[in-house]
Order: C-alpha cells, then structure tokens, then sequence
C-alpha cells in the first residue's frame, strides 16, 4: 500500500498542477483576504461589517472558504486525469485491486488537500494582520477566534479536496467532471439558495455545511434580504460533521465504484 | 511467485534487457471466454494456449475481438463466461502482477505533462521496484536521448517504445502487446522483431497482436486468428497456410468452356469452386486440386497445355480465414 502513495505522491509532483494550486491557495487565501482588508469589507457592496468587529474578521475569512472550488476541481483531476490520458489501463495493472489505488490516492490528495488548506489559512492570516496594520484597523477579534476561523478553512479545503476526488472517480470523463463540478459549486448551489422552497436544503448541501462551517452568512443574509426568507444554517459543529461525511461518502463511492467497470 | 518462476542459477542478466533467463515459463490459457457488451457479442467461446519459448502472433482485423480478449486476460474487462489463467491463477489473483506480466495496451498511455522518465518511475514505484530499474530498462530500449522530455510532444513511435519500457519494468516472463507495430518504421519492426525474439529465447510467453500479418509474420512462430470474436485458426504458420483450399492454374485453349465444366464439380467443402480467368486462355480455380481439374478436362475431351499448383500464400490465408475475401467462390 505504502508503495502506492508514493506512486501518487511523484505522479502528483511529476505535472506542474501542483504549482497552480499552490498559486490558486495564495490567491484564493491571502490574496482575497488581502484585497479585502485593504479595501476595507465596509466599503464593498453590498457592505459588510467592519473589522473591527467580529462579524467582519468572519465574513472577510468566510469569504475566503469560498474558494473551496480550486480544491474540489483539483481532486476531481486525480482520477479522471488518468481515464483522459489512458493511463488507468496502465494503473489498474500495476495494481489490480482497484480499491487500493483508488484509497493511496484518496490518501495522497488527503495530504495534499490539508497542504493547500494550510497555504491557503496561512496566508489568509498573514494577509489580515498585515492589511489590518497597514490601514490602522483595530481588530475585531482575539487571536485565537481568528485561528479557529483559520483552522476551519484548513478542514474544508481538505473536505472539498477529497470530495472532488469521490466525484471524479465516480463521474470518470474529466471535460463534465471539472464543467459540472465547477458550474454546481461557483453557481448552482448558491442559485439553490435563491429559490423559495428549494431554499430550505441549501443548508445541508456541501455549500451551506461550508458557510456554517466558516461561519459566513453573507449569502444567507443576502438571500434573506431579497426573498423575505432564507433558511437557518447548521451549527459550526454540524456543518464541519456534515462536510466531512460528503467527503467519506465520495471516497467510499471512489474505492467501491471502479471495482467491476470495464476498462476498454 | 517463485512457484511460477525461477531464475537459472549461474545464468546473468541479458545484457540488452538486463533481464534474468528463466527456466521454466508461464503459460497463458483462454478458456471458452465470452464478452458481450450489451447485446453485442465482442468474444465468443474463445479458447487458445500461449506458449512459454514462443512469439505468438495475435490476428484479426480491426474489430475482431483482440484488444477485448487482451483486456479479459488481463483482469481490466469481466468477462461474461469463461476465464483467463496466467500460470494458473487469473490476473487479479497473481501475487506479484506487475512481475509476472509485462503489458502494452495503448500506445497513447501517458500523460502528456509528464517525462517518459517520471511516467515510469511513477509505475516503478507502484511495482514495489527501486526507481533505478525505469533507467535501466531506458538504457534497454535506446531511449536516453527522449527520456527526459515531457510524453506530448512523442512521435507514435516512442510513445511505442515507452508502453513496452512500461511492459518491461517488471521484467515479467509473459508479454502481451497490443499491436506494437503500429505506428513503427521497417527498421523499427526488425528491432521489434530481434528484441521479442530474444525475449522468447529467454524463456518468455510473448504474445503479439495484430491486424496486419505482414507486420508480424517474420516475428512469430505460432498464430492465434480470430475473427468476429471467434477463433479462427490456431498453430504454426506452416499449419495456416494448410488451412486454406487449394487452388491451381491451368492453360487451355478451351479456357471457356473448361470453365463451364469446373463450375460443376463439387469441391470439398461442398461450395462450388471459383474460378478466376486470369489471362486469356489461362483460369486460376480455388477449391480444386489438380487431378480434379485435369480429369474434368479429360472427361470432356478438352485440351490442356499446362496444370500448375497454385500456392496460396499466407497473406492470402490470413485474408480467408478472417473473412475479408471470403466470397465470390
């Protein structure tokens, strides 16, 4: 087993996705926050609270937890790369028992996954403090709060990495696994939201279990504001545990689903 | 694994593949496999044997059911009846496949961002193997000067050379190649030729499908036809070219009319025979042999100045048995 998580580390390090996603963590974590800050959350429209408020540190790094797609699509490529370029054949002979390669990659992107989660809070940290000093902002937050919010960035990057791998694997062709992935998360789930009566599952979907779990309501708030009602998320607590459930239901569909496809 | 195989003691390594001479080797045994997808029968009630010492050669046109049977040995596709034994045991129950098989499937096996170097590392490391052995088998097969380039910008012919740098990694006693040809310039097939010889002489089960015989005929001792899913013929290539009807050439004057008598005669297989007018006064007929044909002519008092065997040869065979001039006699 060991000997194929070190397959997938070097097949992982052998392209250079690994440096994009790295750029889309520093883009997505600190360079957002970043921007934020400078700008000033009060001053973006619709405005947000102030940092020098909780509300603000939350919705400023919640926003960040939107860039959960990067993740996702990267871990979708892990599987569906190798049916796009016809090494699955290849793959599955080396290592018959499918379920194996599909669990050392699952661990590989795992790993991965938490590197791109802590890039990601890293910088979303240091892109804060150093705009908030910058601006002579006070902060609204002790540090330990922001380290919580920082640590739940860590977890649903990590969740989303591993849930993009579950899709891939089950969805095979990587052109509708990347299109569908990214059109359901950057639009289809937040448009869900909008919708009375649809509404009232967003907040058990992967993106609602998200926003409790970074605790950003912005969009909530939104859709409260527009449609008269919006539904109540889940709990930080919940929306971590349901968010880590998608992800053990993708990786258990992963390890299961390819065992009696046909490869041609 | 050492069941199946065992080094000779004393014996080194091929200095070409650096590969270990074996003693005894691995037979590869289809038995009655059948695939349908849907309700489309790929594979129908397929049984061969591949033997150890031996280049087999693969046949049948595109289509025939190759690449499906191929894959069924090799665990990727479940077959609807029927199995496949390497050594013995199927492919998803041999407890070292990658060192037990050497596969080649595709030639378009990799990824396009990735260096032919990494790509085999990456399989080296998913064998248990030290990561030297991918140098070792790029030294093997002359492929240092591409080695270090990133797979998309190969030429086929690389791209070839690598999916059997892959098949090579686990220096397996059984090869199975899906068509290796493709895509290779004549001196690419003589290298191909000597190497699977070599392989063959070591002691290896190599088997090589194709769907031109030409390609492979001077590489293989043994042939496997199929077609539409069905085997065809199997044995050596003097044992195919038997297989196909006979057939003379005879000169008369009274081509014509000859020809109207022959048309009558009953071949073996109890299709009339076809009878082609080559030339004036000349007519080549398939399906009789030439006592047949000179009593024909003698029972009806025709003239005939020459009556020569006409051999088919293999191509020709190839041709009747997967159908694709089965026909007009």
């Amino acid at each position: 087993m060991s000997h194929l998580v070190r397959a997938e580390f070097r097949r992982l390090f052998a392209t250079r996705l690994w440096i994009w996603a790295v750029v889309a963590a520093v883009v997505f974590g600190g360079g957002l926050v970043g921007l934020l800050t400078v700008i000033g959350p009060e001053n973006v429209n619709p405005p947000l609270p102030g940092l020098d408020t909780e509300a603000g540190i939350r919705a400023v790094l919640g926003l960040a937890g939107l860039g959960v797609i990067a993740p996702a699509l990267f871990g979708a490529t892990a599987v569906t790369s190798e049916y796009r370029h016809r090494t699955i054949s290849a793959t599955f002979l080396f290592a018959p028992r499918r379920w194996s390669v599909l669990a050392a990659k699952l661990f590989a992107y795992l790993v991965a996954g938490v590197a791109y989660g802590l890039i990601t809070a890293t910088t979303a940290g240091i892109a804060l403090y150093a705009g908030m000093a910058v601006r002579d902002v006070p902060t609204g937050a002790p540090l330990d709060v922001v380290a919580g919010l920082l640590l739940r960035l860590v977890v649903a990057m990590a969740a989303y990495t591993v849930l993009g791998v579950g899709i891939g694997a089950l969805v095979r062709n990587q052109v509708i696994a990347l299109a569908g992935l990214g059109a359901y998360l950057y639009m289809g789930e937040n448009l869900l939201l909008f919708v009375p009566g649809v509404n009232v599952a967003y907040p058990f979907l992967p993106g609602g279990a998200t926003a409790a779990l970074t605790n950003f309501t912005a969009l909530t708030q939104v859709a409260h504001d527009t449609t008269g009602a919006a539904p109540q998320l889940l709990s930080p607590q919940a929306g971590a545990g349901l968010l880590i459930a998608y992800a053990v239901a993708a990786a258990l569909l992963a390890i299961v689903l390819p065992l009696r496809r046909d490869v041609t | 694994m050492s069941t199946i195989r065992k080094p000779v003691p004393g014996d080194h390594d091929n200095p070409l593949t650096g590969m270990t001479k074996t003693s005894d080797g691995v037979r590869v045994q289809v038995r009655n496999l059948t695939k349908r997808f849907g309700d489309v029968p790929a594979v129908t009630n397929l049984s061969f044997t591949v033997e150890p010492g031996r280049v087999t050669g693969f046949l049948g046109p595109n289509g025939a059911g190759k690449s499906t049977t191929l894959r069924m040995i090799l665990g990727l596709v479940r077959p609807t009846s029927g199995d496949a034994l390497i050594g013995g045991r199927r492919y998803v129950e041999l407890p070292q496949p990658a060192r037990t098989v050497g596969a080649a499937l595709d030639a378009s096996c990799c990824h396009p961002g990735i260096s032919a170097r990494d790509h085999l590392r990456i399989y080296c490391d998913m064998a248990g193997l030290p990561v030297r052995r991918a140098d070792e088998v790029i030294e093997a097969l002359e492929m240092s000067g591409f080695a270090g380039r990133k797979t998309g910008g190969f030429s086929t012919g690389m791209r070839q050379r690598l999916a059997l740098a892959t098949a090579l990694l686990g220096n397996a006693p059984v090869l199975l190649l899906d068509e290796p040809t493709n895509g290779l310039d004549p001196g690419g097939i003589a290298w191909l030729r000597r190497f699977l010889r070599q392989l063959a002489d070591e002691g290896r089960t190599v088997l090589v499908s194709s769907h031109v015989l030409s390609e492979v005929e001077q590489m293989v001792d043994r042939v496997v036809v199929l077609n539409g899913g069905r085997l065809m013929a199997e044995g050596t290539l003097d044992e195919l070219a038997a297989v196909t009807v006979p057939a003379v050439v005879v000169q008369s004057p009274d081509a014509d009319l000859l020809a109207a008598r022959l048309a009558d005669v009953a071949t073996t297989d109890g299709r009339p025979p076809r009878i082609d007018n080559t030339n004036p006064g000349t007519l080549r007929i398939h399906g009789l042999d030439a006592e047949q044909v000179a009593d024909t002519a003698a029972g009806s008092g025709l003239r005939v100045y020459g009556l020569t065997p006409y051999h088919t040869d293999l191509e020709q065979a190839f041709l009747q048995l997967t159908g694709a001039e089965r026909i007009t006699r």
